[in-house]
């Protein structure tokens, strides 16, 4: 049995993908399609695609309206909450916020620092006009191995360990491996960071 | 007896010693991650498929195969021991597997799952031996038309099997085929939903997909819920040898599993879950001990057990002869079979024929290695399960984003990967199957190709789909799917109305 909220939060979801779909339809028309492919060019699928996609968001989003409203009963499934086969991912649980955002934080800290030349959303050109003193701090904790022991502790950190100093030598020592393992195992490139030319 | 030889063949292929090597990396490897909770044979096979990409094909695949075996047999031991399946295919183990280990019988529960597994994935890769040739010969008659229904039909049947709800199974299954039209179109050159940035131009590398929905996704998920962070191991106990009433209880259910889990594989119909869910309702229902079932029934075990096993082997039918995979662990190697430019379907039989029987070889010598590894071994692997969570996790996204950084050497991929993670974890947290979106991924662009060709073959006439009797009988299957769980139900709601 779905609760109010769960009900809501199929609502919010079924709407999310209808805009999805609606947005995949939207930028369908951007499509330059040249006239000899008319018929069956590249533009046909998306259409397609995108069309389905609205419809089944906003049905998904009617099914949730329903049992919100108390018309309509969730039916229930081979794996529904409670019966045999409840698989993890049904409701009733608290959501660990501070878990998720630990996990975000080390993935977005590796995103701006593992090669900070590399970084989106001009981040890049960010570093690249900080004063002296700053940019010589970033380097140090930029490249390959710093970045993934940050990566590291903080996962760790999200699945309960409270003991980060023994997490950062374990993910120090992993890291390591790893680098010398594909730079001069596999001869995959790597961003080195500080250590360039060290190891 | 052309199959006997082509076999024997094969088998001077696998029993080379490279290949050798390759069948147990992959096999103990395949152990490991199965009995590893929260990494499977998908993640896997993409994560290595960067490294492998300057390797012999015939080795790869022979190590991908063994690993996708032998993750069906890792996967049980950790159902038994710490009831959380470590494949979606085990997740029946868990149920009766883990209630035996409670009780004291986890070694009974071991072996039967072990050598069930060895039974059915012994009888299955003897009937993808038999079988393969057969659909060779009905996929030569293939043109587009029929491919474009084929995989419509494989459209059908992942997404909507099981699950919540069918409608979840299709929402996941089309956002995967709106993912794989990013990119250059294969067929006019023009491109597609890449918003100006050129890192999009090649598409959405598969792998990257499979990292960010199975690690970072899960990774998020399972730390947001405090309950399945912390599970309990069962000690084994008990003698691995089982009893003579053992034995008698286990091996009808090993048949019946192997012949439930063989076809449901091989036809596109959905991976290995669905037939280990109707192995143990099968089972539940044949048993002379009913008042078992629910207290830790080795026939819950058995049956299930070797039904997972038998669809892998039937899994591998589709895959190899019409180039359709039915799992995401199946994509995943179409993949990779792509990164090495070899199409999977019916010419591979001939014109990789060395690579194919090779394989399919290996399979009978890698169940062997299984079942030594999983059985007499399982002590060791059991260590395994003493890794604490935290750090299992931490390391697994280190290997990941690793795996994801060197395809392309891009940090714009992960951001991607990050994007895509949290799509996976709202996924899970509303009950969306991860599975469908997988194959829609990989399939979309070769139903596309398919339906495009057909239709500018007959200039664009879209009758072509149902004047060709194979296709419109393929339409007519999707139809049915489509059609007959409403159809089913309103009988139900009539009956319930009288």
């Amino acid at each position: 049995m779905l609760s109010k909220n769960e009900a809501t939060a199929e609502i919010l979801v079924g709407l999310g993908i209808a805009v999805l779909g609606g947005f995949i339809l939207y930028e369908t028309g951007n499509i330059r399609v040249a006239p000899i492919y008319s018929k069956v060019g590249p533009a046909v699928i998306p259409y397609i695609v995108g069309g389905i996609l609205a419809i089944l968001g906003l049905a998904l989003a009617w099914q949730g309206w329903r049992i919100r409203s108390g018309a309509a009963v969730q039916l229930p499934g081979l794996d529904a909450p409670g019966s045999l086969l409840d698989t993890p991912g049904t409701s009733g649980h608290a959501t660990d916020w501070k878990a998720l955002a630990l996990i975000g934080l080390g993935l977005a800290v590796q995103i701006c620092l593992l090669d900070p030349s590399d970084a989106p959303f001009g981040i890049d050109t960010l570093f690249a006009n900080l004063s002296a003193p700053v940019a010589k701090a970033i380097t140090a904790i930029s490249g390959f191995i710093p970045t993934e022991t940050i990566v590291f502790v903080c996962v760790a950190a999200a699945f309960g360990s409270r003991r980060p100093v023994r997490d950062a030598l374990i993910g120090l020592v992993l890291a390591i491996v790893a680098y010398v393992g594909f730079v001069h195992g596999l001869r995959l490139p790597l961003p080195p960071g500080i250590l360039a030319g060290v190891l | 007896m052309a199959i006997l030889s082509a076999l024997l063949a094969g088998f001077a292929t696998a029993l080379t010693l490279t290949n050798l090597g390759w069948c147990l990396i992959g096999t103990t490897l395949g152990t490991a991650i199965g009995i590893l909770p929260g990494i499977g044979p998908a993640l896997t096979i993409a994560l290595l498929l960067p490294l492998t990409a300057h390797l012999d094909p015939t080795g790869a695949f022979i190590m991908f195969a063994g690993l996708y075996y032998g993750a069906m047999y890792g996967s049980s031991t950790t159902s038994i021991l710490l009831n959380t399946p470590g494949e979606t295919g085990s997740i029946i183990t868990a149920v009766e597997g883990n209630l035996m280990a409670r009780q004291g019988r986890g070694a009974a529960a071991l072996a039967t799952a072990a050598i069930g597994s060895f039974v059915a994935g012994t009888i299955g890769t003897v009937l993808l031996t038999v079988v393969a040739p057969l659909m060779v010969k009905v996929a030569l008659k293939f043109g587009p038309a029929e491919y474009f229904a084929l995989m419509v039909v494989a459209f059908t049947t992942v997404s909507g099997l099981l699950g919540a709800s069918r409608l979840r199974g299709v929402i996941s299954l089309f956002l995967g085929i709106a993912l794989g039209l990013v990119g250059t179109d294969q067929l006019t050159g023009q491109a597609r939903f890449t918003f100006g940035i050129p890192n999009l131009l090649d598409g959405i590398d598969i792998t990257l997909v499979v990292v960010g929905l199975f690690a970072v996704g899960e990774a998020f998920y399972v730390a947001s819920r405090h309950d399945l962070r912390t599970a309990e191991i069962v000690p084994i106990k008990g003698s691995l040898w089982m009893t003579r009433e053992e034995w008698a209880r286990s091996w009808k259910p090993w048949l019946r599993g192997t012949a439930l889990g063989f076809p449901f594989g091989a036809l596109p119909a959905g991976g290995t879950e669905i037939p280990t869910f109707l192995s143990y309702f099968l089972e539940k229902k044949m048993t002379s001990k009913p008042e078992e079932f629910g207290k830790g029934a080795i026939e819950g075990v058995a049956g299930p057990e070797a039904a997972n096993n038998s669809a892998v082997a039937g899994v591998l039918v589709p895959l190899l002869t019409l180039g359709l995979p039915t799992s995401a662990t199946a994509a995943i190697m179409l993949a990779a079979f792509q990164q090495y430019g070899l199409q999977p379907g019916p010419l591979l039989f001939t014109s990789n024929s060395s690579l194919v029987w090779g394989l399919i070889a290996s399979l009978y010598i890698g169940n062997i290695a299984l079942l030594v590894l999983n059985l007499p071994l399982v002590g060791l692997w059991v260590r395994l399960l003493t890794i604490p969570t935290p750090l299992l996790y931490a390391g697994i996204l280190v290997f990941a984003t690793l795996g994801v950084y060197s395809l392309n050497q891009s940090v714009f991929d992960l951001l991607l990967l990050l994007i895509i993670g949290i799509a996976g974890y709202l996924m899970r947290r509303f009950d969306v199957p991860v599975a469908p979106c997988i194959i829609g991924m990989i399939l979309g662009p070769l139903a596309e190709e398919n339906f495009r060709r057909a239709l500018s073959i007959t200039q664009g006439d879209p009758t072509v789909f149902v004047r060709q009797p194979i296709s419109a009988a393929l339409l007519l299957i999707a139809a049915l799917i489509i059609v007959a769980p409403s159809l089913l139900r309103l009988r139900q709601r009539r009956i319930a109305s009288v």
